[in-house]
């Protein structure tokens, strides 16, 4: 038995060891977001007003940004890679809502969550075209996401006033919370050769920071991933000669 | 002695001159302030006459409202053509009438843009529902004569409420309903209404208004010989610069109520912030025995001692308001 535990272990190591296992770094930039509350009306634990929400819809950087600086550990297998990239990233995420203080005007306030946080995305990818140098596949994984710092406050550009009728805070188990989460990811994959990828991303948080309000957050950006030119137990792999 | 035989007092401040009218039941309106809330004829000699009074500070200075830290040696007291002297003190802890009903009415006329633009008359009530806590219920409205809702009072329910869950939401949108003129006395009337024979120990009819009323069917006469029947304290407070403060204190301190006269939201926040504390709330108070010895002559039946109180200004480092009582000697 255990000689046949040792020769199954063997055959596995051997097969995943003899594809290509590429390391590199990963940038990527999420100026698309989207966050969403299902409620119109929003009365935090934490604060006396309440606030009127829905602007729920997709925003190009007004609804927030992020960075992603990471490391990148491929493993390829004929037309599959598996990707594992244990990141840092700079994440803010804002929210505008209205409270009212006359017949059909309120004040406009944007909450702002900024997060430092620590991922470590996981992912699949099927390659399924190449052309020339080029190879392109779609990919979908999870990941783990902790934050080490987050800061909730309202926009910059906000009226520095409304500190004084609203805190920030107000948004805490509504808009973050301190507890890990995790995304769901999926892509699309441009690889060129065996020295970069270039990436479109898309990521949606798949809890909510709170339970008294479901609160989404999707973000959809680019990547450009730079791989080492290193050999590491190198193996022709899929169309790429 | 000083026999007072107006009960309306002129305090000069230092910015501007304010009408009061019964100082002791004037509620503070600075968020740092101290307050009296009780002040009791125990009895008297030739010479002489023992007083209870129970003071109440605002919980900025302890959370936990017990201000076990003070002396009788923090408190400077002063008696009008007297002299008061502490022969006891003490810090307790102290329960309110207990649960009861109450009315709160918002004045929806003309608009907030000078007296609370930013709507924090919303917020403040909000805490007052989170203050009930289900201990007493409340029903809510708002009145204006000729504005965006029914007069005379727009109710938020039908029926009394214990929590705030139901109300809340629809409050908001309601405070924002401004226009049309003010038609206060007209909405007292149907608050003292649905007031009468609620059960509770305690019945508060509790008004925000910012304006003078501009056409009411009724007097103020009535609304008073009213509450007091029913037996509803009508406690008022009132905002901004656009009104005349006299006739709403009359209201509320002969009903039985208190009275405040808010000039910013600020000073609407500090009070309708401590109004349920103020009303059925337990908090801790400091007790005084007091004796006053009149400067000349004898105690006589009928008289009024008045007095003030106030915290040193060494004990937590900034100046408080004195805080006004009024006692009759039997």
């Amino acid at each position: 038995m255990k000689k046949l535990l040792t020769i199954v272990f063997l055959t596995i190591c051997t097969s995943v060891l003899a594809q290509r296992l590429g390391v590199g770094i990963t940038l990527q930039y999420f100026p698309f977001k989207q966050v969403t509350l299902d409620a119109a009306d929003i009365v935090p634990g934490y604060s006396y007003a309440v606030y009127k929400a829905g602007n729920n819809n997709w925003k190009l950087w007004s609804a927030g940004q992020s960075f992603v600086v990471g490391g990148v550990f491929q493993l390829n297998r004929q037309r599959f890679y598996f990707t594992a990239e244990p990141s840092l990233e700079l994440n803010t995420y804002n929210y505008s809502m209205t409270y009212q203080t006359g017949p059909g005007v309120g004040e406009k306030i944007v909450f702002q969550v900024l997060y430092l946080q620590a991922l470590c995305p996981i992912i699949a990818g099927y390659q399924f075209h190449s052309s020339g140098i080029f190879r392109y596949s779609f990919y979908a994984g999870v990941s783990p996401s902790t934050s080490f710092h987050i800061e909730a406050r309202f926009t910059q550009n906000a009226d520095q006033t409304q500190y004084d009728r609203y805190t920030p805070y107000d948004m805490n188990g509504i808009l973050y919370s301190g507890k890990p989460w995790w995304n769901g990811i999926a892509g699309f994959g441009i690889h060129v050769a065996s020295i970069a990828k270039i990436e479109i991303r898309y990521l949606h948080r798949l809890d909510s920071p709170g339970d008294q309000y479901k609160a989404t957050f999707s973000s959809l950006g680019v990547g450009l991933t730079y791989y080492f030119p290193i050999k590491l137990l190198k193996k022709t792999i899929y169309r790429e000669d | 002695m000083r026999i007072r035989i107006s009960s309306i007092w002129w305090l000069v401040l230092s910015s501007c001159t304010i009408q009061v009218y019964e100082p002791e039941k004037m509620l503070p309106v600075e968020e740092y302030s101290e307050w009296t809330t009780h002040a009791t004829y125990v009895s008297q000699t030739a010479n002489s006459v023992t007083l209870d009074v129970e003071l109440i500070l605002s919980d900025k200075f302890d959370r936990n409202n017990e201000f076990t830290f003070l002396g009788s040696s923090d408190f400077n007291i002063s008696g009008s053509d007297g002299q008061l002297t502490i022969s006891d003190f003490k810090t307790a802890t102290v329960a309110n009438a207990g649960p009861g009903s109450s009315v709160i009415l918002m004045d929806l006329s003309g608009d907030y843009s000078s007296t609370d633009p930013y709507n924090n008359r919303a917020k403040m009530f909000h805490k007052y529902f989170e203050d009930h806590n289900g201990s007493s219920q409340f029903l809510t409205g708002g009145f204006a004569k000729r504005g965006l809702l029914p007069t005379p009072v727009y109710y938020l329910s039908e029926q009394f409420q214990t929590a705030e869950d139901q109300i809340l939401l629809p409050f908001f949108n309601m405070s924002v309903q401004t226009g049309g003129q003010n038609n206060l006395y007209d909405a007292l009337n149907s608050g003292i209404s649905k007031l009468t024979n609620t059960t509770g120990a305690v019945r508060h009819l509790i008004v925000l208004t910012h304006s003078n009323d501009g056409g009411s069917s009724s007097a103020a006469s009535s609304i008073i010989a009213a509450a007091k029947t029913a037996s509803v304290n009508i406690d008022i407070v009132a905002l901004g610069n656009d009104l005349n403060p006299a006739p709403l204190a009359a209201i509320a301190c002969q009903s039985g109520g208190l009275f405040a006269f808010c000039q910013t939201g600020e000073e609407m926040i500090a009070v309708t912030g401590r109004l349920y504390r103020m009303l059925y709330g337990t908090t801790g108070t400091c007790q005084f025995r007091l004796i006053y010895k009149p400067t000349s002559g004898t105690v006589a039946s009928g008289d009024q001692i008045t007095g003030s109180i106030n915290v040193s200004e060494s004990v937590f480092g900034k100046s408080l308001n004195p805080t006004y009582f009024s006692v009759s000697v039997p």
